[in-house]
């Protein structure tokens, strides 16, 4: 690539366009103090009003996060964080106890969603999908509650779940992911704020896609929010989340957990297209994203899906996974990772496979540019009692530039005689050779190149819903502008 | 017995290994490790610590380490380490002495030399025959990986070591055996390989022995290619299964060097090999082919780091594992690409076959660090394929006879690199001695 003068000439001139997302929404907010202790949580718990279960909950997180030490396994470098430095909640102050309607949501709030194109308008553009609008520690607004409801469907945020629905947050709150779970998930479990619950009843089929999207907006703060979801027997959901943060030289924390559980033949589609703040070209700022996110398949024949474009964050430390525990259950994981400048992103799967004829599939895509580290970790594990279990894993790389790193780190146990495993992976750059032939049939050197990404990232974009799967290919030509040169 | 078991109970290995050296460390030789070395050596590993809760060594069997009797070494017990490597340094060996060595040779029931090669043998990690090799006070000091740790071990306590400074070609067979004199206690066989300039080198490494009790056998290997030079290094593991096998090698390749490795592992009641290649040479090759069968409880855990650090260098790597029985067998196959490595090319192909109630684990690792680079792997685990023994029965053959067929095309991915016909048949008997179905229909001549 480096040897065409053309190719290099115009491939520089692809110079990234500023993070597009990464305006400050200027709001009134009520925000504590930084720190974390008891009074923090209690705080926490008494803003939103909380059962006394939960509260225990989160005081057993906080005792259990004090004698935990940070992880650093993955393969990621960035100074200590300082958790007394970060507020553990943040909230737009408003006029009334809470929006009953979308009518009493601050109208700069619903201005700042227009501009990130999530509109909250039921009849705006995004008319099939029903949007939870979390904005620093709370949820703003939730569509379409009504039209769900009459279905059977609870969709609200996470606070409203604790109010409205005690024994089904208590039932399963920590039952897939414990707060004892991990560092992050348990600091997570101590102050989550907010969130989004879903319950899909038997047999319903949600007649829309849900969607949450996270904001960040004030500043010294870190986003903890939880979601639930759960598909009773024989019921389908497919849930997407979106995000994005302002545009800040400080990096700022984002620790989810998302717990999904899927009963007998239920079906639970997870999609995520993670736009966090990135960082500037030198790496300056960004969000610092460790998510932890599982899905349990309890029931015989149920399937989790997770399908992930990742292309924002400073740091990304995310594996979403699946228990196969029922028989016959399936676990799938697709996966487009990029890291451009000085990105770092350790992503992939696991995948417990306890069943009999359980089924899992990973396609993992990762494109490394500029100076992005990106690292695929994965594990495959077949118990003894997995009977005739199978997994296909793929993993590919794709390197753009010679600073950059991409990185495999997959790990394959296998307990019983009836199971198959396969994996395969590869790294390569694009060639020169295919750009040559996209440009010598008329084609700029800017489509070639998203052309050839586009292809490579294929089997990951057909699983998305439709609209988002455009959504993401824009978001990925965008934020690999600049980095072929 | 009773005060060692006593003591065991009460602190861990690494406790115990620091104690043992500094019982034994004045009387071991300076001539095979600088006091000084060992010194450091002990001291990095008490820095590093003991691997518990290491993910590089959680499919190895460290705990099988807490029910050694000693660390300290086979000849340092007897108080005869110093005495035994005396006479073998010297060149002027009485012909009474040489008559009894051959003796007790004979004793150990060797397998025949291999047509062609220069035999020595090691008795418990010291010369016993063969030409006196020239012991020169220079410090070997290997710097090991964290996941190379034992490796510390064999510096901290090397009675011998076998050094090899090659120019031209030469054929080889070091044969490293733990006695029963050993019993209960530690071996740490030590090699060292210095290969000139476009110098061929073809070296049979074999370990054997089956003393009474649970012996711990911990072999380091040091080796250096320089321009051109090539070898092709047989590696066979044929312990008994009262021996702890523990192994770690570091290579270190210079402009176009080759170095190909066909490893063999099927004795010992665990084994572990902790491997690092380096290739620090432009066009620099590695070739490594392993094979592992276990049955029973045991354990074959082979972890490789192949660092690609120079323009246009290669590595190629096979693994075939089957885990029959109880039976756990793991490789770690760490393909690091370096920025200063553009051209280079890596390939890995790892399988593993499942029997019983046996486990395998495989990480298949790729990191790259420049984008003109060309990288697979391939990885599998599973059962005998379907369609293939459906293929065979079809055609009249009985299912045992099938099935180890089967088994036996599987494991020939690496035993047909084995370019000596006599090594060859003898590693086919080695690992069909392991599958009682292959034995029991004769698939192997």
């Amino acid at each position: 690539m480096s040897k065409n003068p053309a190719s290099v000439n115009d491939l520089n001139s692809l110079v990234g366009r500023a993070y597009r997302h990464g305006f400050v929404t200027d709001i009134d907010a009520d925000t504590v103090p930084p720190g974390l202790d008891e009074s923090v949580i209690r705080l926490i718990s008494r803003k939103k009003s909380e059962p006394q279960f939960l509260l225990d909950w989160r005081l057993r997180a906080l005792a259990h996060w004090r004698e935990m030490r940070e992880p650093h396994w993955a393969q990621l470098h960035y100074p200590p964080i300082d958790y007394q430095a970060i507020s553990y909640y943040s909230a737009p102050k408003q006029r009334t106890d809470g929006p009953k309607s979308l009518a009493e949501v601050d109208p700069k709030l619903l201005a700042t969603y227009d501009k990130l194109g999530v509109p909250l308008h039921e009849r705006a553009r995004l008319a099939g999908v029903a949007v939870d609008a979390v904005f620093d520690s709370v949820s703003v607004a939730t569509t379409f509650k009504e039209r769900l409801a009459a279905a059977g469907v609870i969709f609200c945020p996470f606070s409203e779940a604790v109010q409205q629905h005690p024994q089904l947050v208590e039932r399963y709150l920590g039952s897939v992911v414990p707060y004892s779970d991990n560092f992050y998930a348990t600091l997570n479990s101590a102050v989550f704020t907010d969130g989004s619950f879903v319950y899909v009843p038997p047999g319903v089929r949600c007649p829309m896609e849900l969607s949450t999207y996270f904001r960040i907006n004030a500043i010294k703060t870190g986003q903890f929010e939880r979601t639930l979801i759960i598909a009773d027997e024989g019921s389908y959901v497919s849930y997407l989340e979106g995000c994005s943060a302002p545009q800040r030289d400080e990096n700022q924390l984002h620790a989810a957990v998302v717990e999904l559980v899927a009963l007998d033949d239920a079906q639970i589609k997870y999609s995520t297209v993670q736009n966090w703040y990135p960082g500037d070209e030198q790496g300056r700022g960004g969000i610092y994203n460790f998510v932890t996110k599982r899905g349990d398949c309890r029931g015989r024949n149920s399937r989790i899906s997770w399908t992930q474009v990742e292309t924002g964050s400073a740091i990304t430390w995310k594996y979403p996974s699946c228990l196969l525990r029922g028989d016959g259950a399936i676990g799938e994981f697709y996966s487009v990772a990029t890291t451009n400048n000085y990105q770092q992103a350790d992503t992939g799967t696991k995948m417990i496979h306890i069943g009999t004829n359980t089924r899992s599939t990973i396609i993992s895509k990762g494109i490394s540019a500029g100076h992005g580290q990106n690292a695929y970790r994965g594990l495959v594990k077949i118990m003894p009692n997995a009977v005739g279990a199978r997994n296909f894993t793929q993993c590919d790389s794709l390197l753009i530039g010679k600073h950059c790193g991409a990185h495999t780190f997959p790990y394959i146990e296998t307990r019983n005689p009836t199971a198959t495993v396969e994996h395969e992976a590869s790294t390569s750059r694009i060639s020169e050779e295919q750009l040559f032939y996209c440009l010598q049939r008329g084609v700029s050197t800017e489509d070639a190149v998203n052309m050839i990404v586009s292809g490579f990232c294929r089997p990951v974009f057909k699983e998305l819903p439709m609209e988002f799967a455009v959504e993401a290919q824009k978001l990925l030509a965008v934020s690999l502008e600049g980095a072929v040169a | 017995m009773a005060v060692r078991a006593q003591r065991r109970a009460q602190t861990g290995p690494l406790e115990r290994i620091l104690a043992d050296f500094e019982t034994v460390a004045a009387h071991l030789p300076e001539s095979i490790v600088a006091r000084a070395a060992r010194r450091r050596a002990a001291e990095q590993l008490r820095q590093l610590g003991w691997p518990s809760h290491d993910e590089q060594w959680r499919y190895f069997s460290l705990r099988a380490l807490d029910r050694l009797g000693t660390f300290i070494p086979a000849g340092a017990v007897t108080g005869s380490a110093s005495a035994a490597v005396a006479p073998v340094a010297s060149q002027e060996l009485a012909q009474q002495e040489r008559a009894q060595q051959e003796l007790v040779l004979q004793e150990l029931a060797l397998p025949p030399s291999l047509p062609g090669f220069e035999r020595r043998v090691y008795v418990d990690g010291m010369q016993f025959s063969g030409d006196a090799m020239p012991i020169q006070p220079r410090a070997l000091e290997p710097s090991w990986l964290p996941e190379q740790r034992l490796g510390f071990l064999g510096d901290m306590f090397a009675v011998d070591a076998a050094v090899l400074r090659v120019s031209g070609a030469a054929a080889i067979e070091l044969v490293f055996v733990t006695s029963a004199r050993a019993s209960g206690t530690a071996v740490y066989p030590r090699l060292r390989l210095e290969l000139a300039a476009d110098s061929r080198v073809t070296l049979v490494e074999r370990h054997l022995g089956e003393p009474p009790a649970l012996t711990l056998v911990c072999a380091t290997v040091t080796a250096e290619l320089a321009r051109g030079a090539q070898l092709t290094h047989y590696r066979l593991q044929q312990c008994g299964r009262t021996t702890l096998f523990c192994d770690t090698l570091t290579a270190r390749l210079h402009d176009e060097a080759h170095y190909r490795v066909r490893q063999v592992a099927v004795g010992a009641s665990a084994g572990r090999t902790s491997a690092r290649v380096r290739l620090a040479g432009a066009a620099a090759v590695a070739s490594w082919h392993a094979l592992a069968v276990g049955r029973a409880e045991q354990v074959h855990d082979c972890m490789l780091k192949v660092e690609l650090a120079a323009p246009r260098s290669r590595s190629d790597e096979v693994f075939r594992g089957i885990a029959d029985e109880r039976a756990r067998v793991a490789f770690s196959g760490h393909i690091h690409v370096e920025p200063s490595a553009p051209g280079a090319e890596a390939r890995q192909s790892l399988r593993g076959l499942i029997e019983g109630e046996g486990e395998v684990d495989l990480r298949p690792r790729l990191e790259i660090n420049t984008d003109d680079v060309s990288a697979q792997h391939g990885a599998t685990t599973g059962r005998l394929d379907d369609a293939l023994l459906f293929y065979l029965l079809s055609r009249g053959i009985d299912p045992p006879t099938a099935r180890a067929l089967l088994k036996w095309a599987f494991l020939s991915d690496v035993l047909r690199h084995i370019e000596i016909a006599q090594l060859r048949t003898e590693a086919e008997r080695s690992a069909a001695g392991q599958l009682q179905d292959v034995l029991a229909v004769g698939a192997v001549g």
